[in-house]
């Protein structure tokens, strides 16, 4: 017998890994006792704040038991239904998170033409809006489609919230070291912290992992290939809020814009190699347009831990791992980490063995591979600028698990036959994300099939039908408006 | 902007136009069949030689067959009953393992959890693992079918067949003929190479000829995909021992048709049972290494007494190719690779290849390349792995006997890909959940299902047991009453052969 049984969990971590994770456990395996230990003296978080996906909101709103409204009134969160990536063959395209490509010829039909509204919300954000219009005053909150763009203090604040009232036991110190059998952390304060099982959410630090021992190491650096970024936040002034994400390519690496209500997050991600960091921090200021702003430098170890889960301790978020924020995925991640911990515990009634530890470390390892497989074809295949970073890009971008899926994609194109060759189902993003971003970076392919004239004409209609409803949709400032002024803005909105 | 240098692999490939198969069993003519049905516009030509014949084999199917038939290729039901008169199956019924008996069928008893329990069934199955899915509870009590409105039985849902093989092929041959395949006697005298690749065929009449693909369904002989290309054949001796079979049969009396195969724990092997309208067929699998012709021969009549029909010896070797589909040669069926019965896997598989390589012609416009055909052979190669993997857990977890034969199988048997798979069974039990995440590979055939019904039905042990409280006990036993209520009521496999047989009768 090697189960060992969880009575009591500690989640050590200051940031919106630890918050989220010990409400996630606290809330979903009800009769267990969890501790958050927090650093009093942690750094504050990066104010450029991060864009998620559908998945961040679901998660909020059905695991954590938090009200919509109350995430919008407090959080002050910005939607966004995707992404605007500079980049590829077509120089540009949209990718939605409710992209639909799995039946019939519809991948075809989209690379062909109306890739741009072959969804409601590549529709909606090509037309600059950000949802649709409901009957003359109103309108219709898609937010199964919407990601959600949060400033880390204030989604920080929700989920602490969520701990407390969910009764997690809010304890401050910081870990000064690790002790085995009994399992137990000793405190800078003196005190100690003994449980069965330790969640290490302090971020990429991973005090925890690396006290324990854990620092086997795998490095995406053939796939993931900026390591260095900074960021600023800058006012957003009268500039209206785009309702996505804007990703651009820049001739040694990419820059990114978050929006926010009142401010706008930009980042710009570099490989050393071939431009200084004093250049690139120049480089991002002149896009700001505010030389008063001062750059944060990051510098990323784009990898994961071989085991995140070794022994007593978890390692979550960041601490298990990090890609490049090309796809929002980073709370996504998370909640993959913290959502199968509390499923193997609840499976395992709380004793999970050796054998359920592998188990949680193949999802989880999956997980981040397919993430960084999904950004690798975003340098294999970007075609949008000729640089001798994009030509080295282009050049050594390694695809690892998908490489079959690609493959095949470049042979039979965007068929319903290739679910059949994704490496794990359903995968961190799915099917259909994939497809979108490797038709929306063109990415050619060498079947192409006869599509009889009456589908076509359908798909043409449907585009027709999308981009109408588009255009008479709602822009962002107004539906944000209205949601934080109404007391209960779903389902139906009225405009101010 | 910079473009993309067109990778030329697609550039040169030539289409596909007319596809040559040798073969004229039940996998030619399925290979045939689908190629057709799916692709009218390709030119199908089949060979067989009347002086080979077939194995001719009484086949189980699983339930991939009947979809296949009548929704993917569009065959007259009307027809097909009429003509390979088939009984019908539920599933499997198992004398294996410590159970007296445990039920396999194509629906779900393990990988779901009834409404309200806190766990899934298998935790509640340790002990009585009847009535949980229509299908056992269907089985065990010897009907096929419920019964649906007027008294009619409602022959839907995941059914499969039992069919005499010589049936069978007369059956499809006509209805190839008549979708357009064009199929020939004669005999292969021998294959024309050039660069590695076949590129003719020369029969004993003289005739040479040619196609742009060759579907290889010479079964055991491998002419094209073993014999000419010389493809490794990967042997699949380390999960799977046995490696003749001794068959035999009789004609019914009074046993009622059973609505399942059954497979018989024998003390060298197994023995396979086939329900024949009029005709029972029985078969069994032994390993040399334990046990001579004369004895297995011997065990065989002693506990089938009935048998009337002389037996013959059939030796076979498990295993399959390495690829499946090597340049212009595409192996499907016993060609491609073999195990024995003891899943009904044969016509499954081959129903397999050919629907991948239907389907490979058709989103390449029948023009196939090395990524299709590397694509096509992965997915092929796990699928015979699954089926060795699967099999070996039957074999692995088998107490029944303490003979030296079933002795070495639970000590030697490999579960190669799915190990992982019964080592967290080991540590979780039947959780359908957690061991999804270990299967090896997709896309897969059984599933956590199969493997599920293998470990519960032989009650393989693991660690914790779950200790299920009285009313939750109540509740679970009330769920399974359902299911067994609606079963009472079923008819059986000859009430619904009458029922089909007349005249009033009208397929859906």
């Amino acid at each position: 017998m090697t189960s060992r049984s969880v009575q009591h969990v500690v989640v050590a971590g200051s940031g919106t890994d630890a918050f989220l994770a010990a409400a996630t456990l606290r809330r979903l395996l009800p009769g267990l006792p969890v501790t958050l230990l927090r650093d009093p003296a942690a750094p504050s978080p990066d104010p450029v704040g991060e864009s998620t996906t559908p998945a961040v909101l679901q998660h909020l709103c059905a695991a954590l038991g938090l009200q919509g409204n109350d995430i919008h009134l407090r959080g002050r969160p910005v939607w966004t239904l995707g992404f605007k990536a500079l980049w590829g063959a077509r120089g540009s395209f949209l990718r939605s998170f409710d992209a639909s490509f799995s039946n019939g010829s519809t991948g075809f039909l989209a690379a062909d033409d109306g890739l741009d509204v072959s969804s409601t919300g590549c529709a909606l954000m090509a037309a600059g809006k950000l949802f649709p219009r409901d009957g003359a005053n109103a309108f219709k909150p898609l937010e199964n489609i919407t990601g959600l763009n949060f400033r880390s203090d204030l989604l920080d604040a929700i989920l602490l919230r969520a701990c407390q009232v969910l009764g997690v036991t809010v304890r401050d110190g910081r870990i000064a070291g690790f002790t085995r059998e009994p399992d137990t952390l000793q405190l800078e304060d003196g005190s100690s912290l003994a449980a069965d099982l330790f969640v290490d959410a302090t971020g990429s630090e991973a005090r925890l992992s690396n006290l324990a021992g854990n620092t086997a190491w795998v490095g995406y650096d053939d796939a993931c290939l900026t390591s260095r970024a900074a960021t600023v936040l800058r006012r957003r002034g009268s500039e209206p809020i785009r309702p996505y994400t804007t990703l651009e390519t820049l001739p040694t690496g990419w820059r990114w814009r978050v929006e926010h209500d009142e401010s706008i997050g930009l980042g710009q991600a570099w490989h050393p190699d071939f431009i200084s960091d004093d250049e690139a921090c120049a480089e991002l200021i002149a896009k700001a347009g505010d030389p008063t702003l001062t750059p944060r430098i990051h510098r990323w170890n784009c990898g994961r831990r071989r085991e995140a889960w070794s022994g007593p301790v978890v390692a979550v978020g960041d601490a298990s791992g990090f890609v490049e924020p090309l796809a929002s995925l980073r709370i996504q991640q998370l909640i993959v980490h913290v959502h199968w911990l509390a499923r193997v515990l609840a499976e395992t009634d709380s004793q999970p063995g050796e054998r359920s530890r592998l188990a949680y470390n193949g999802i989880v390892t999956q997980a981040w591979d397919e993430n960084r497989d999904f950004h690798a074809i975003h340098y294999r295949f970007n075609t949008a600028v000729d640089s001798p970073f994009w030509q080295m890009a282009r050049a050594t971008a390694a695809l690892s698990g998908y490489s079959e899926l690609v493959a095949l994609y470049q042979s039979i194109g965007p068929s319903p036959l290739l679910p059949n060759s994704l490496p794990a189902w359903p995968g961190l993003m799915g099917f259909d994300t994939w497809m979108a971003a490797l038709l929306g970076l063109g990415v050619p392919f060498r079947h192409h099939p006869e599509i009889p004239v009456p589908e076509k004409k359908a798909w043409e209609s449907q585009c027709q039908q999308r981009r109408q409803l588009a255009k008479q949709a709602v822009p962002a400032e107004l539906c944000i408006g209205a949601a934080r002024r109404a007391a209960r803005p779903e389902p139906r909105v009225t405009l101010p | 902007m910079v473009s993309f240098t067109e990778n030329d692999a697609g550039a040169a490939v030539p289409e596909v136009r007319r596809v040559l198969i040798l073969g004229g069993g039940s996998a030619g003519l399925l290979a045939a069949l689908t190629l057709k049905r799916l692709h009218p516009a390709l030119d199908v030509q089949m060979v067989r030689s009347s002086e080979i014949g077939v194995i001719g084999v009484g086949e189980g199917t699983t339930a991939v067959f009947p979809a296949h038939l009548f929704q993917t290729l569009g065959i007259s039901k009307e027809e097909f009953y009429r003509e390979a008169q088939p009984t019908w199956k539920q599933g499997i019924r198992f004398l294996w393992g410590p159970r007296e008996e445990f039920l396999y069928d194509f629906e779900f008893q393990y990988d779901r959890q009834f409404p309200g329990m806190p766990k899934p069934t298998g935790y509640y199955a340790t002990g009585d693992c009847t009535d949980l899915s229509q299908a056992t509870a269907l089985m065990n009590r010897q009907k096929a079918f419920t019964t649906g409105p007027l008294g009619k039985p409602l022959i839907k849902g995941q059914y499969a067949f039992h069919i005499e093989n010589h049936r069978l092929v007369e059956c499809l041959e006509a209805i190839a003929t008549r979708s357009g395949v064009i199929i020939t006697d004669d005999t292969l005298d021998h294959a024309e190479m050039a660069d590695g690749q076949v590129a003719a065929l020369h029969f004993k009449s003289g005739e040479r000829r040619t196609a742009d693909l060759y579907v290889d369904a010479s079964g055991f002989r491998a002419e094209l995909i073993g014999k000419a290309l010389d493809e490794p054949f990967e042997s699949f001796s380390d999960a799977l021992f046995c490696d003749r079979a001794v068959i035999g049969g009789w004609e019914r009396t009074d046993e009622p048709i059973l609505p399942y195969t059954t497979a018989e724990t024998m003390n060298h092997g197994w023995c396979w049972q086939i329900e024949h309208e009029t005709f029972i067929n029985r078969g069994y699998v032994y390993s040399s290494s334990f046990v001579s012709d004369d004895d297995a021969l011997a065990e065989f009549f002693e506990k089938n007494p009935k048998v009337t029909t002389k037996p013959r010896v059939v030796k076979f070797r498990s295993g399959r190719y390495r690829r499946n589909w090597v340049g212009n040669v595409v192996a499907v069926g016993n060609a491609s690779g073999f195990v024995e019965p003891l899943e009904a896997t044969a016509l499954a598989q081959t129903i397999y290849e050919c629907r991948w390589l239907a389907e490979s012609l058709r989103v390449t416009g029948c023009r196939p390349d090395e990524t299709n055909v590397g694509f096509y052979n992965r997915i092929i190669g796990i699928a015979w792995d699954e089926i060795r993997d699967f099999l070996a857990f039957h074999y692995k977890f088998n107490t029944r006997l303490d003979t030296p034969f079933w002795k070495h199988c639970r000590e030697a048997t490999s579960l190669g890909n799915y190990e992982a798979v019964y080592q967290l069974y080991r540590e979780v039990g039947p959780n359908p959940v957690l061991l999804f995440h270990a299967l090896p590979e997709r896309p897969n055939i059984y599933g956590v299902e199969g493997f599920l019904a293998m470990l519960v039905g032989m009650q393989v042990p693991y660690e914790r047991p779950h200790d299920a409280a009285p009313q939750e006990r109540e509740l679970f036993d009330r769920q399974r009453a359902q299911i067994a209520s609606a079963a009472k009521g079923g008819v059986t496999v000859k009430q619904a052969l009458d029922a089909i047989r007349k005249p009033s009768w009208q397929w859906t």
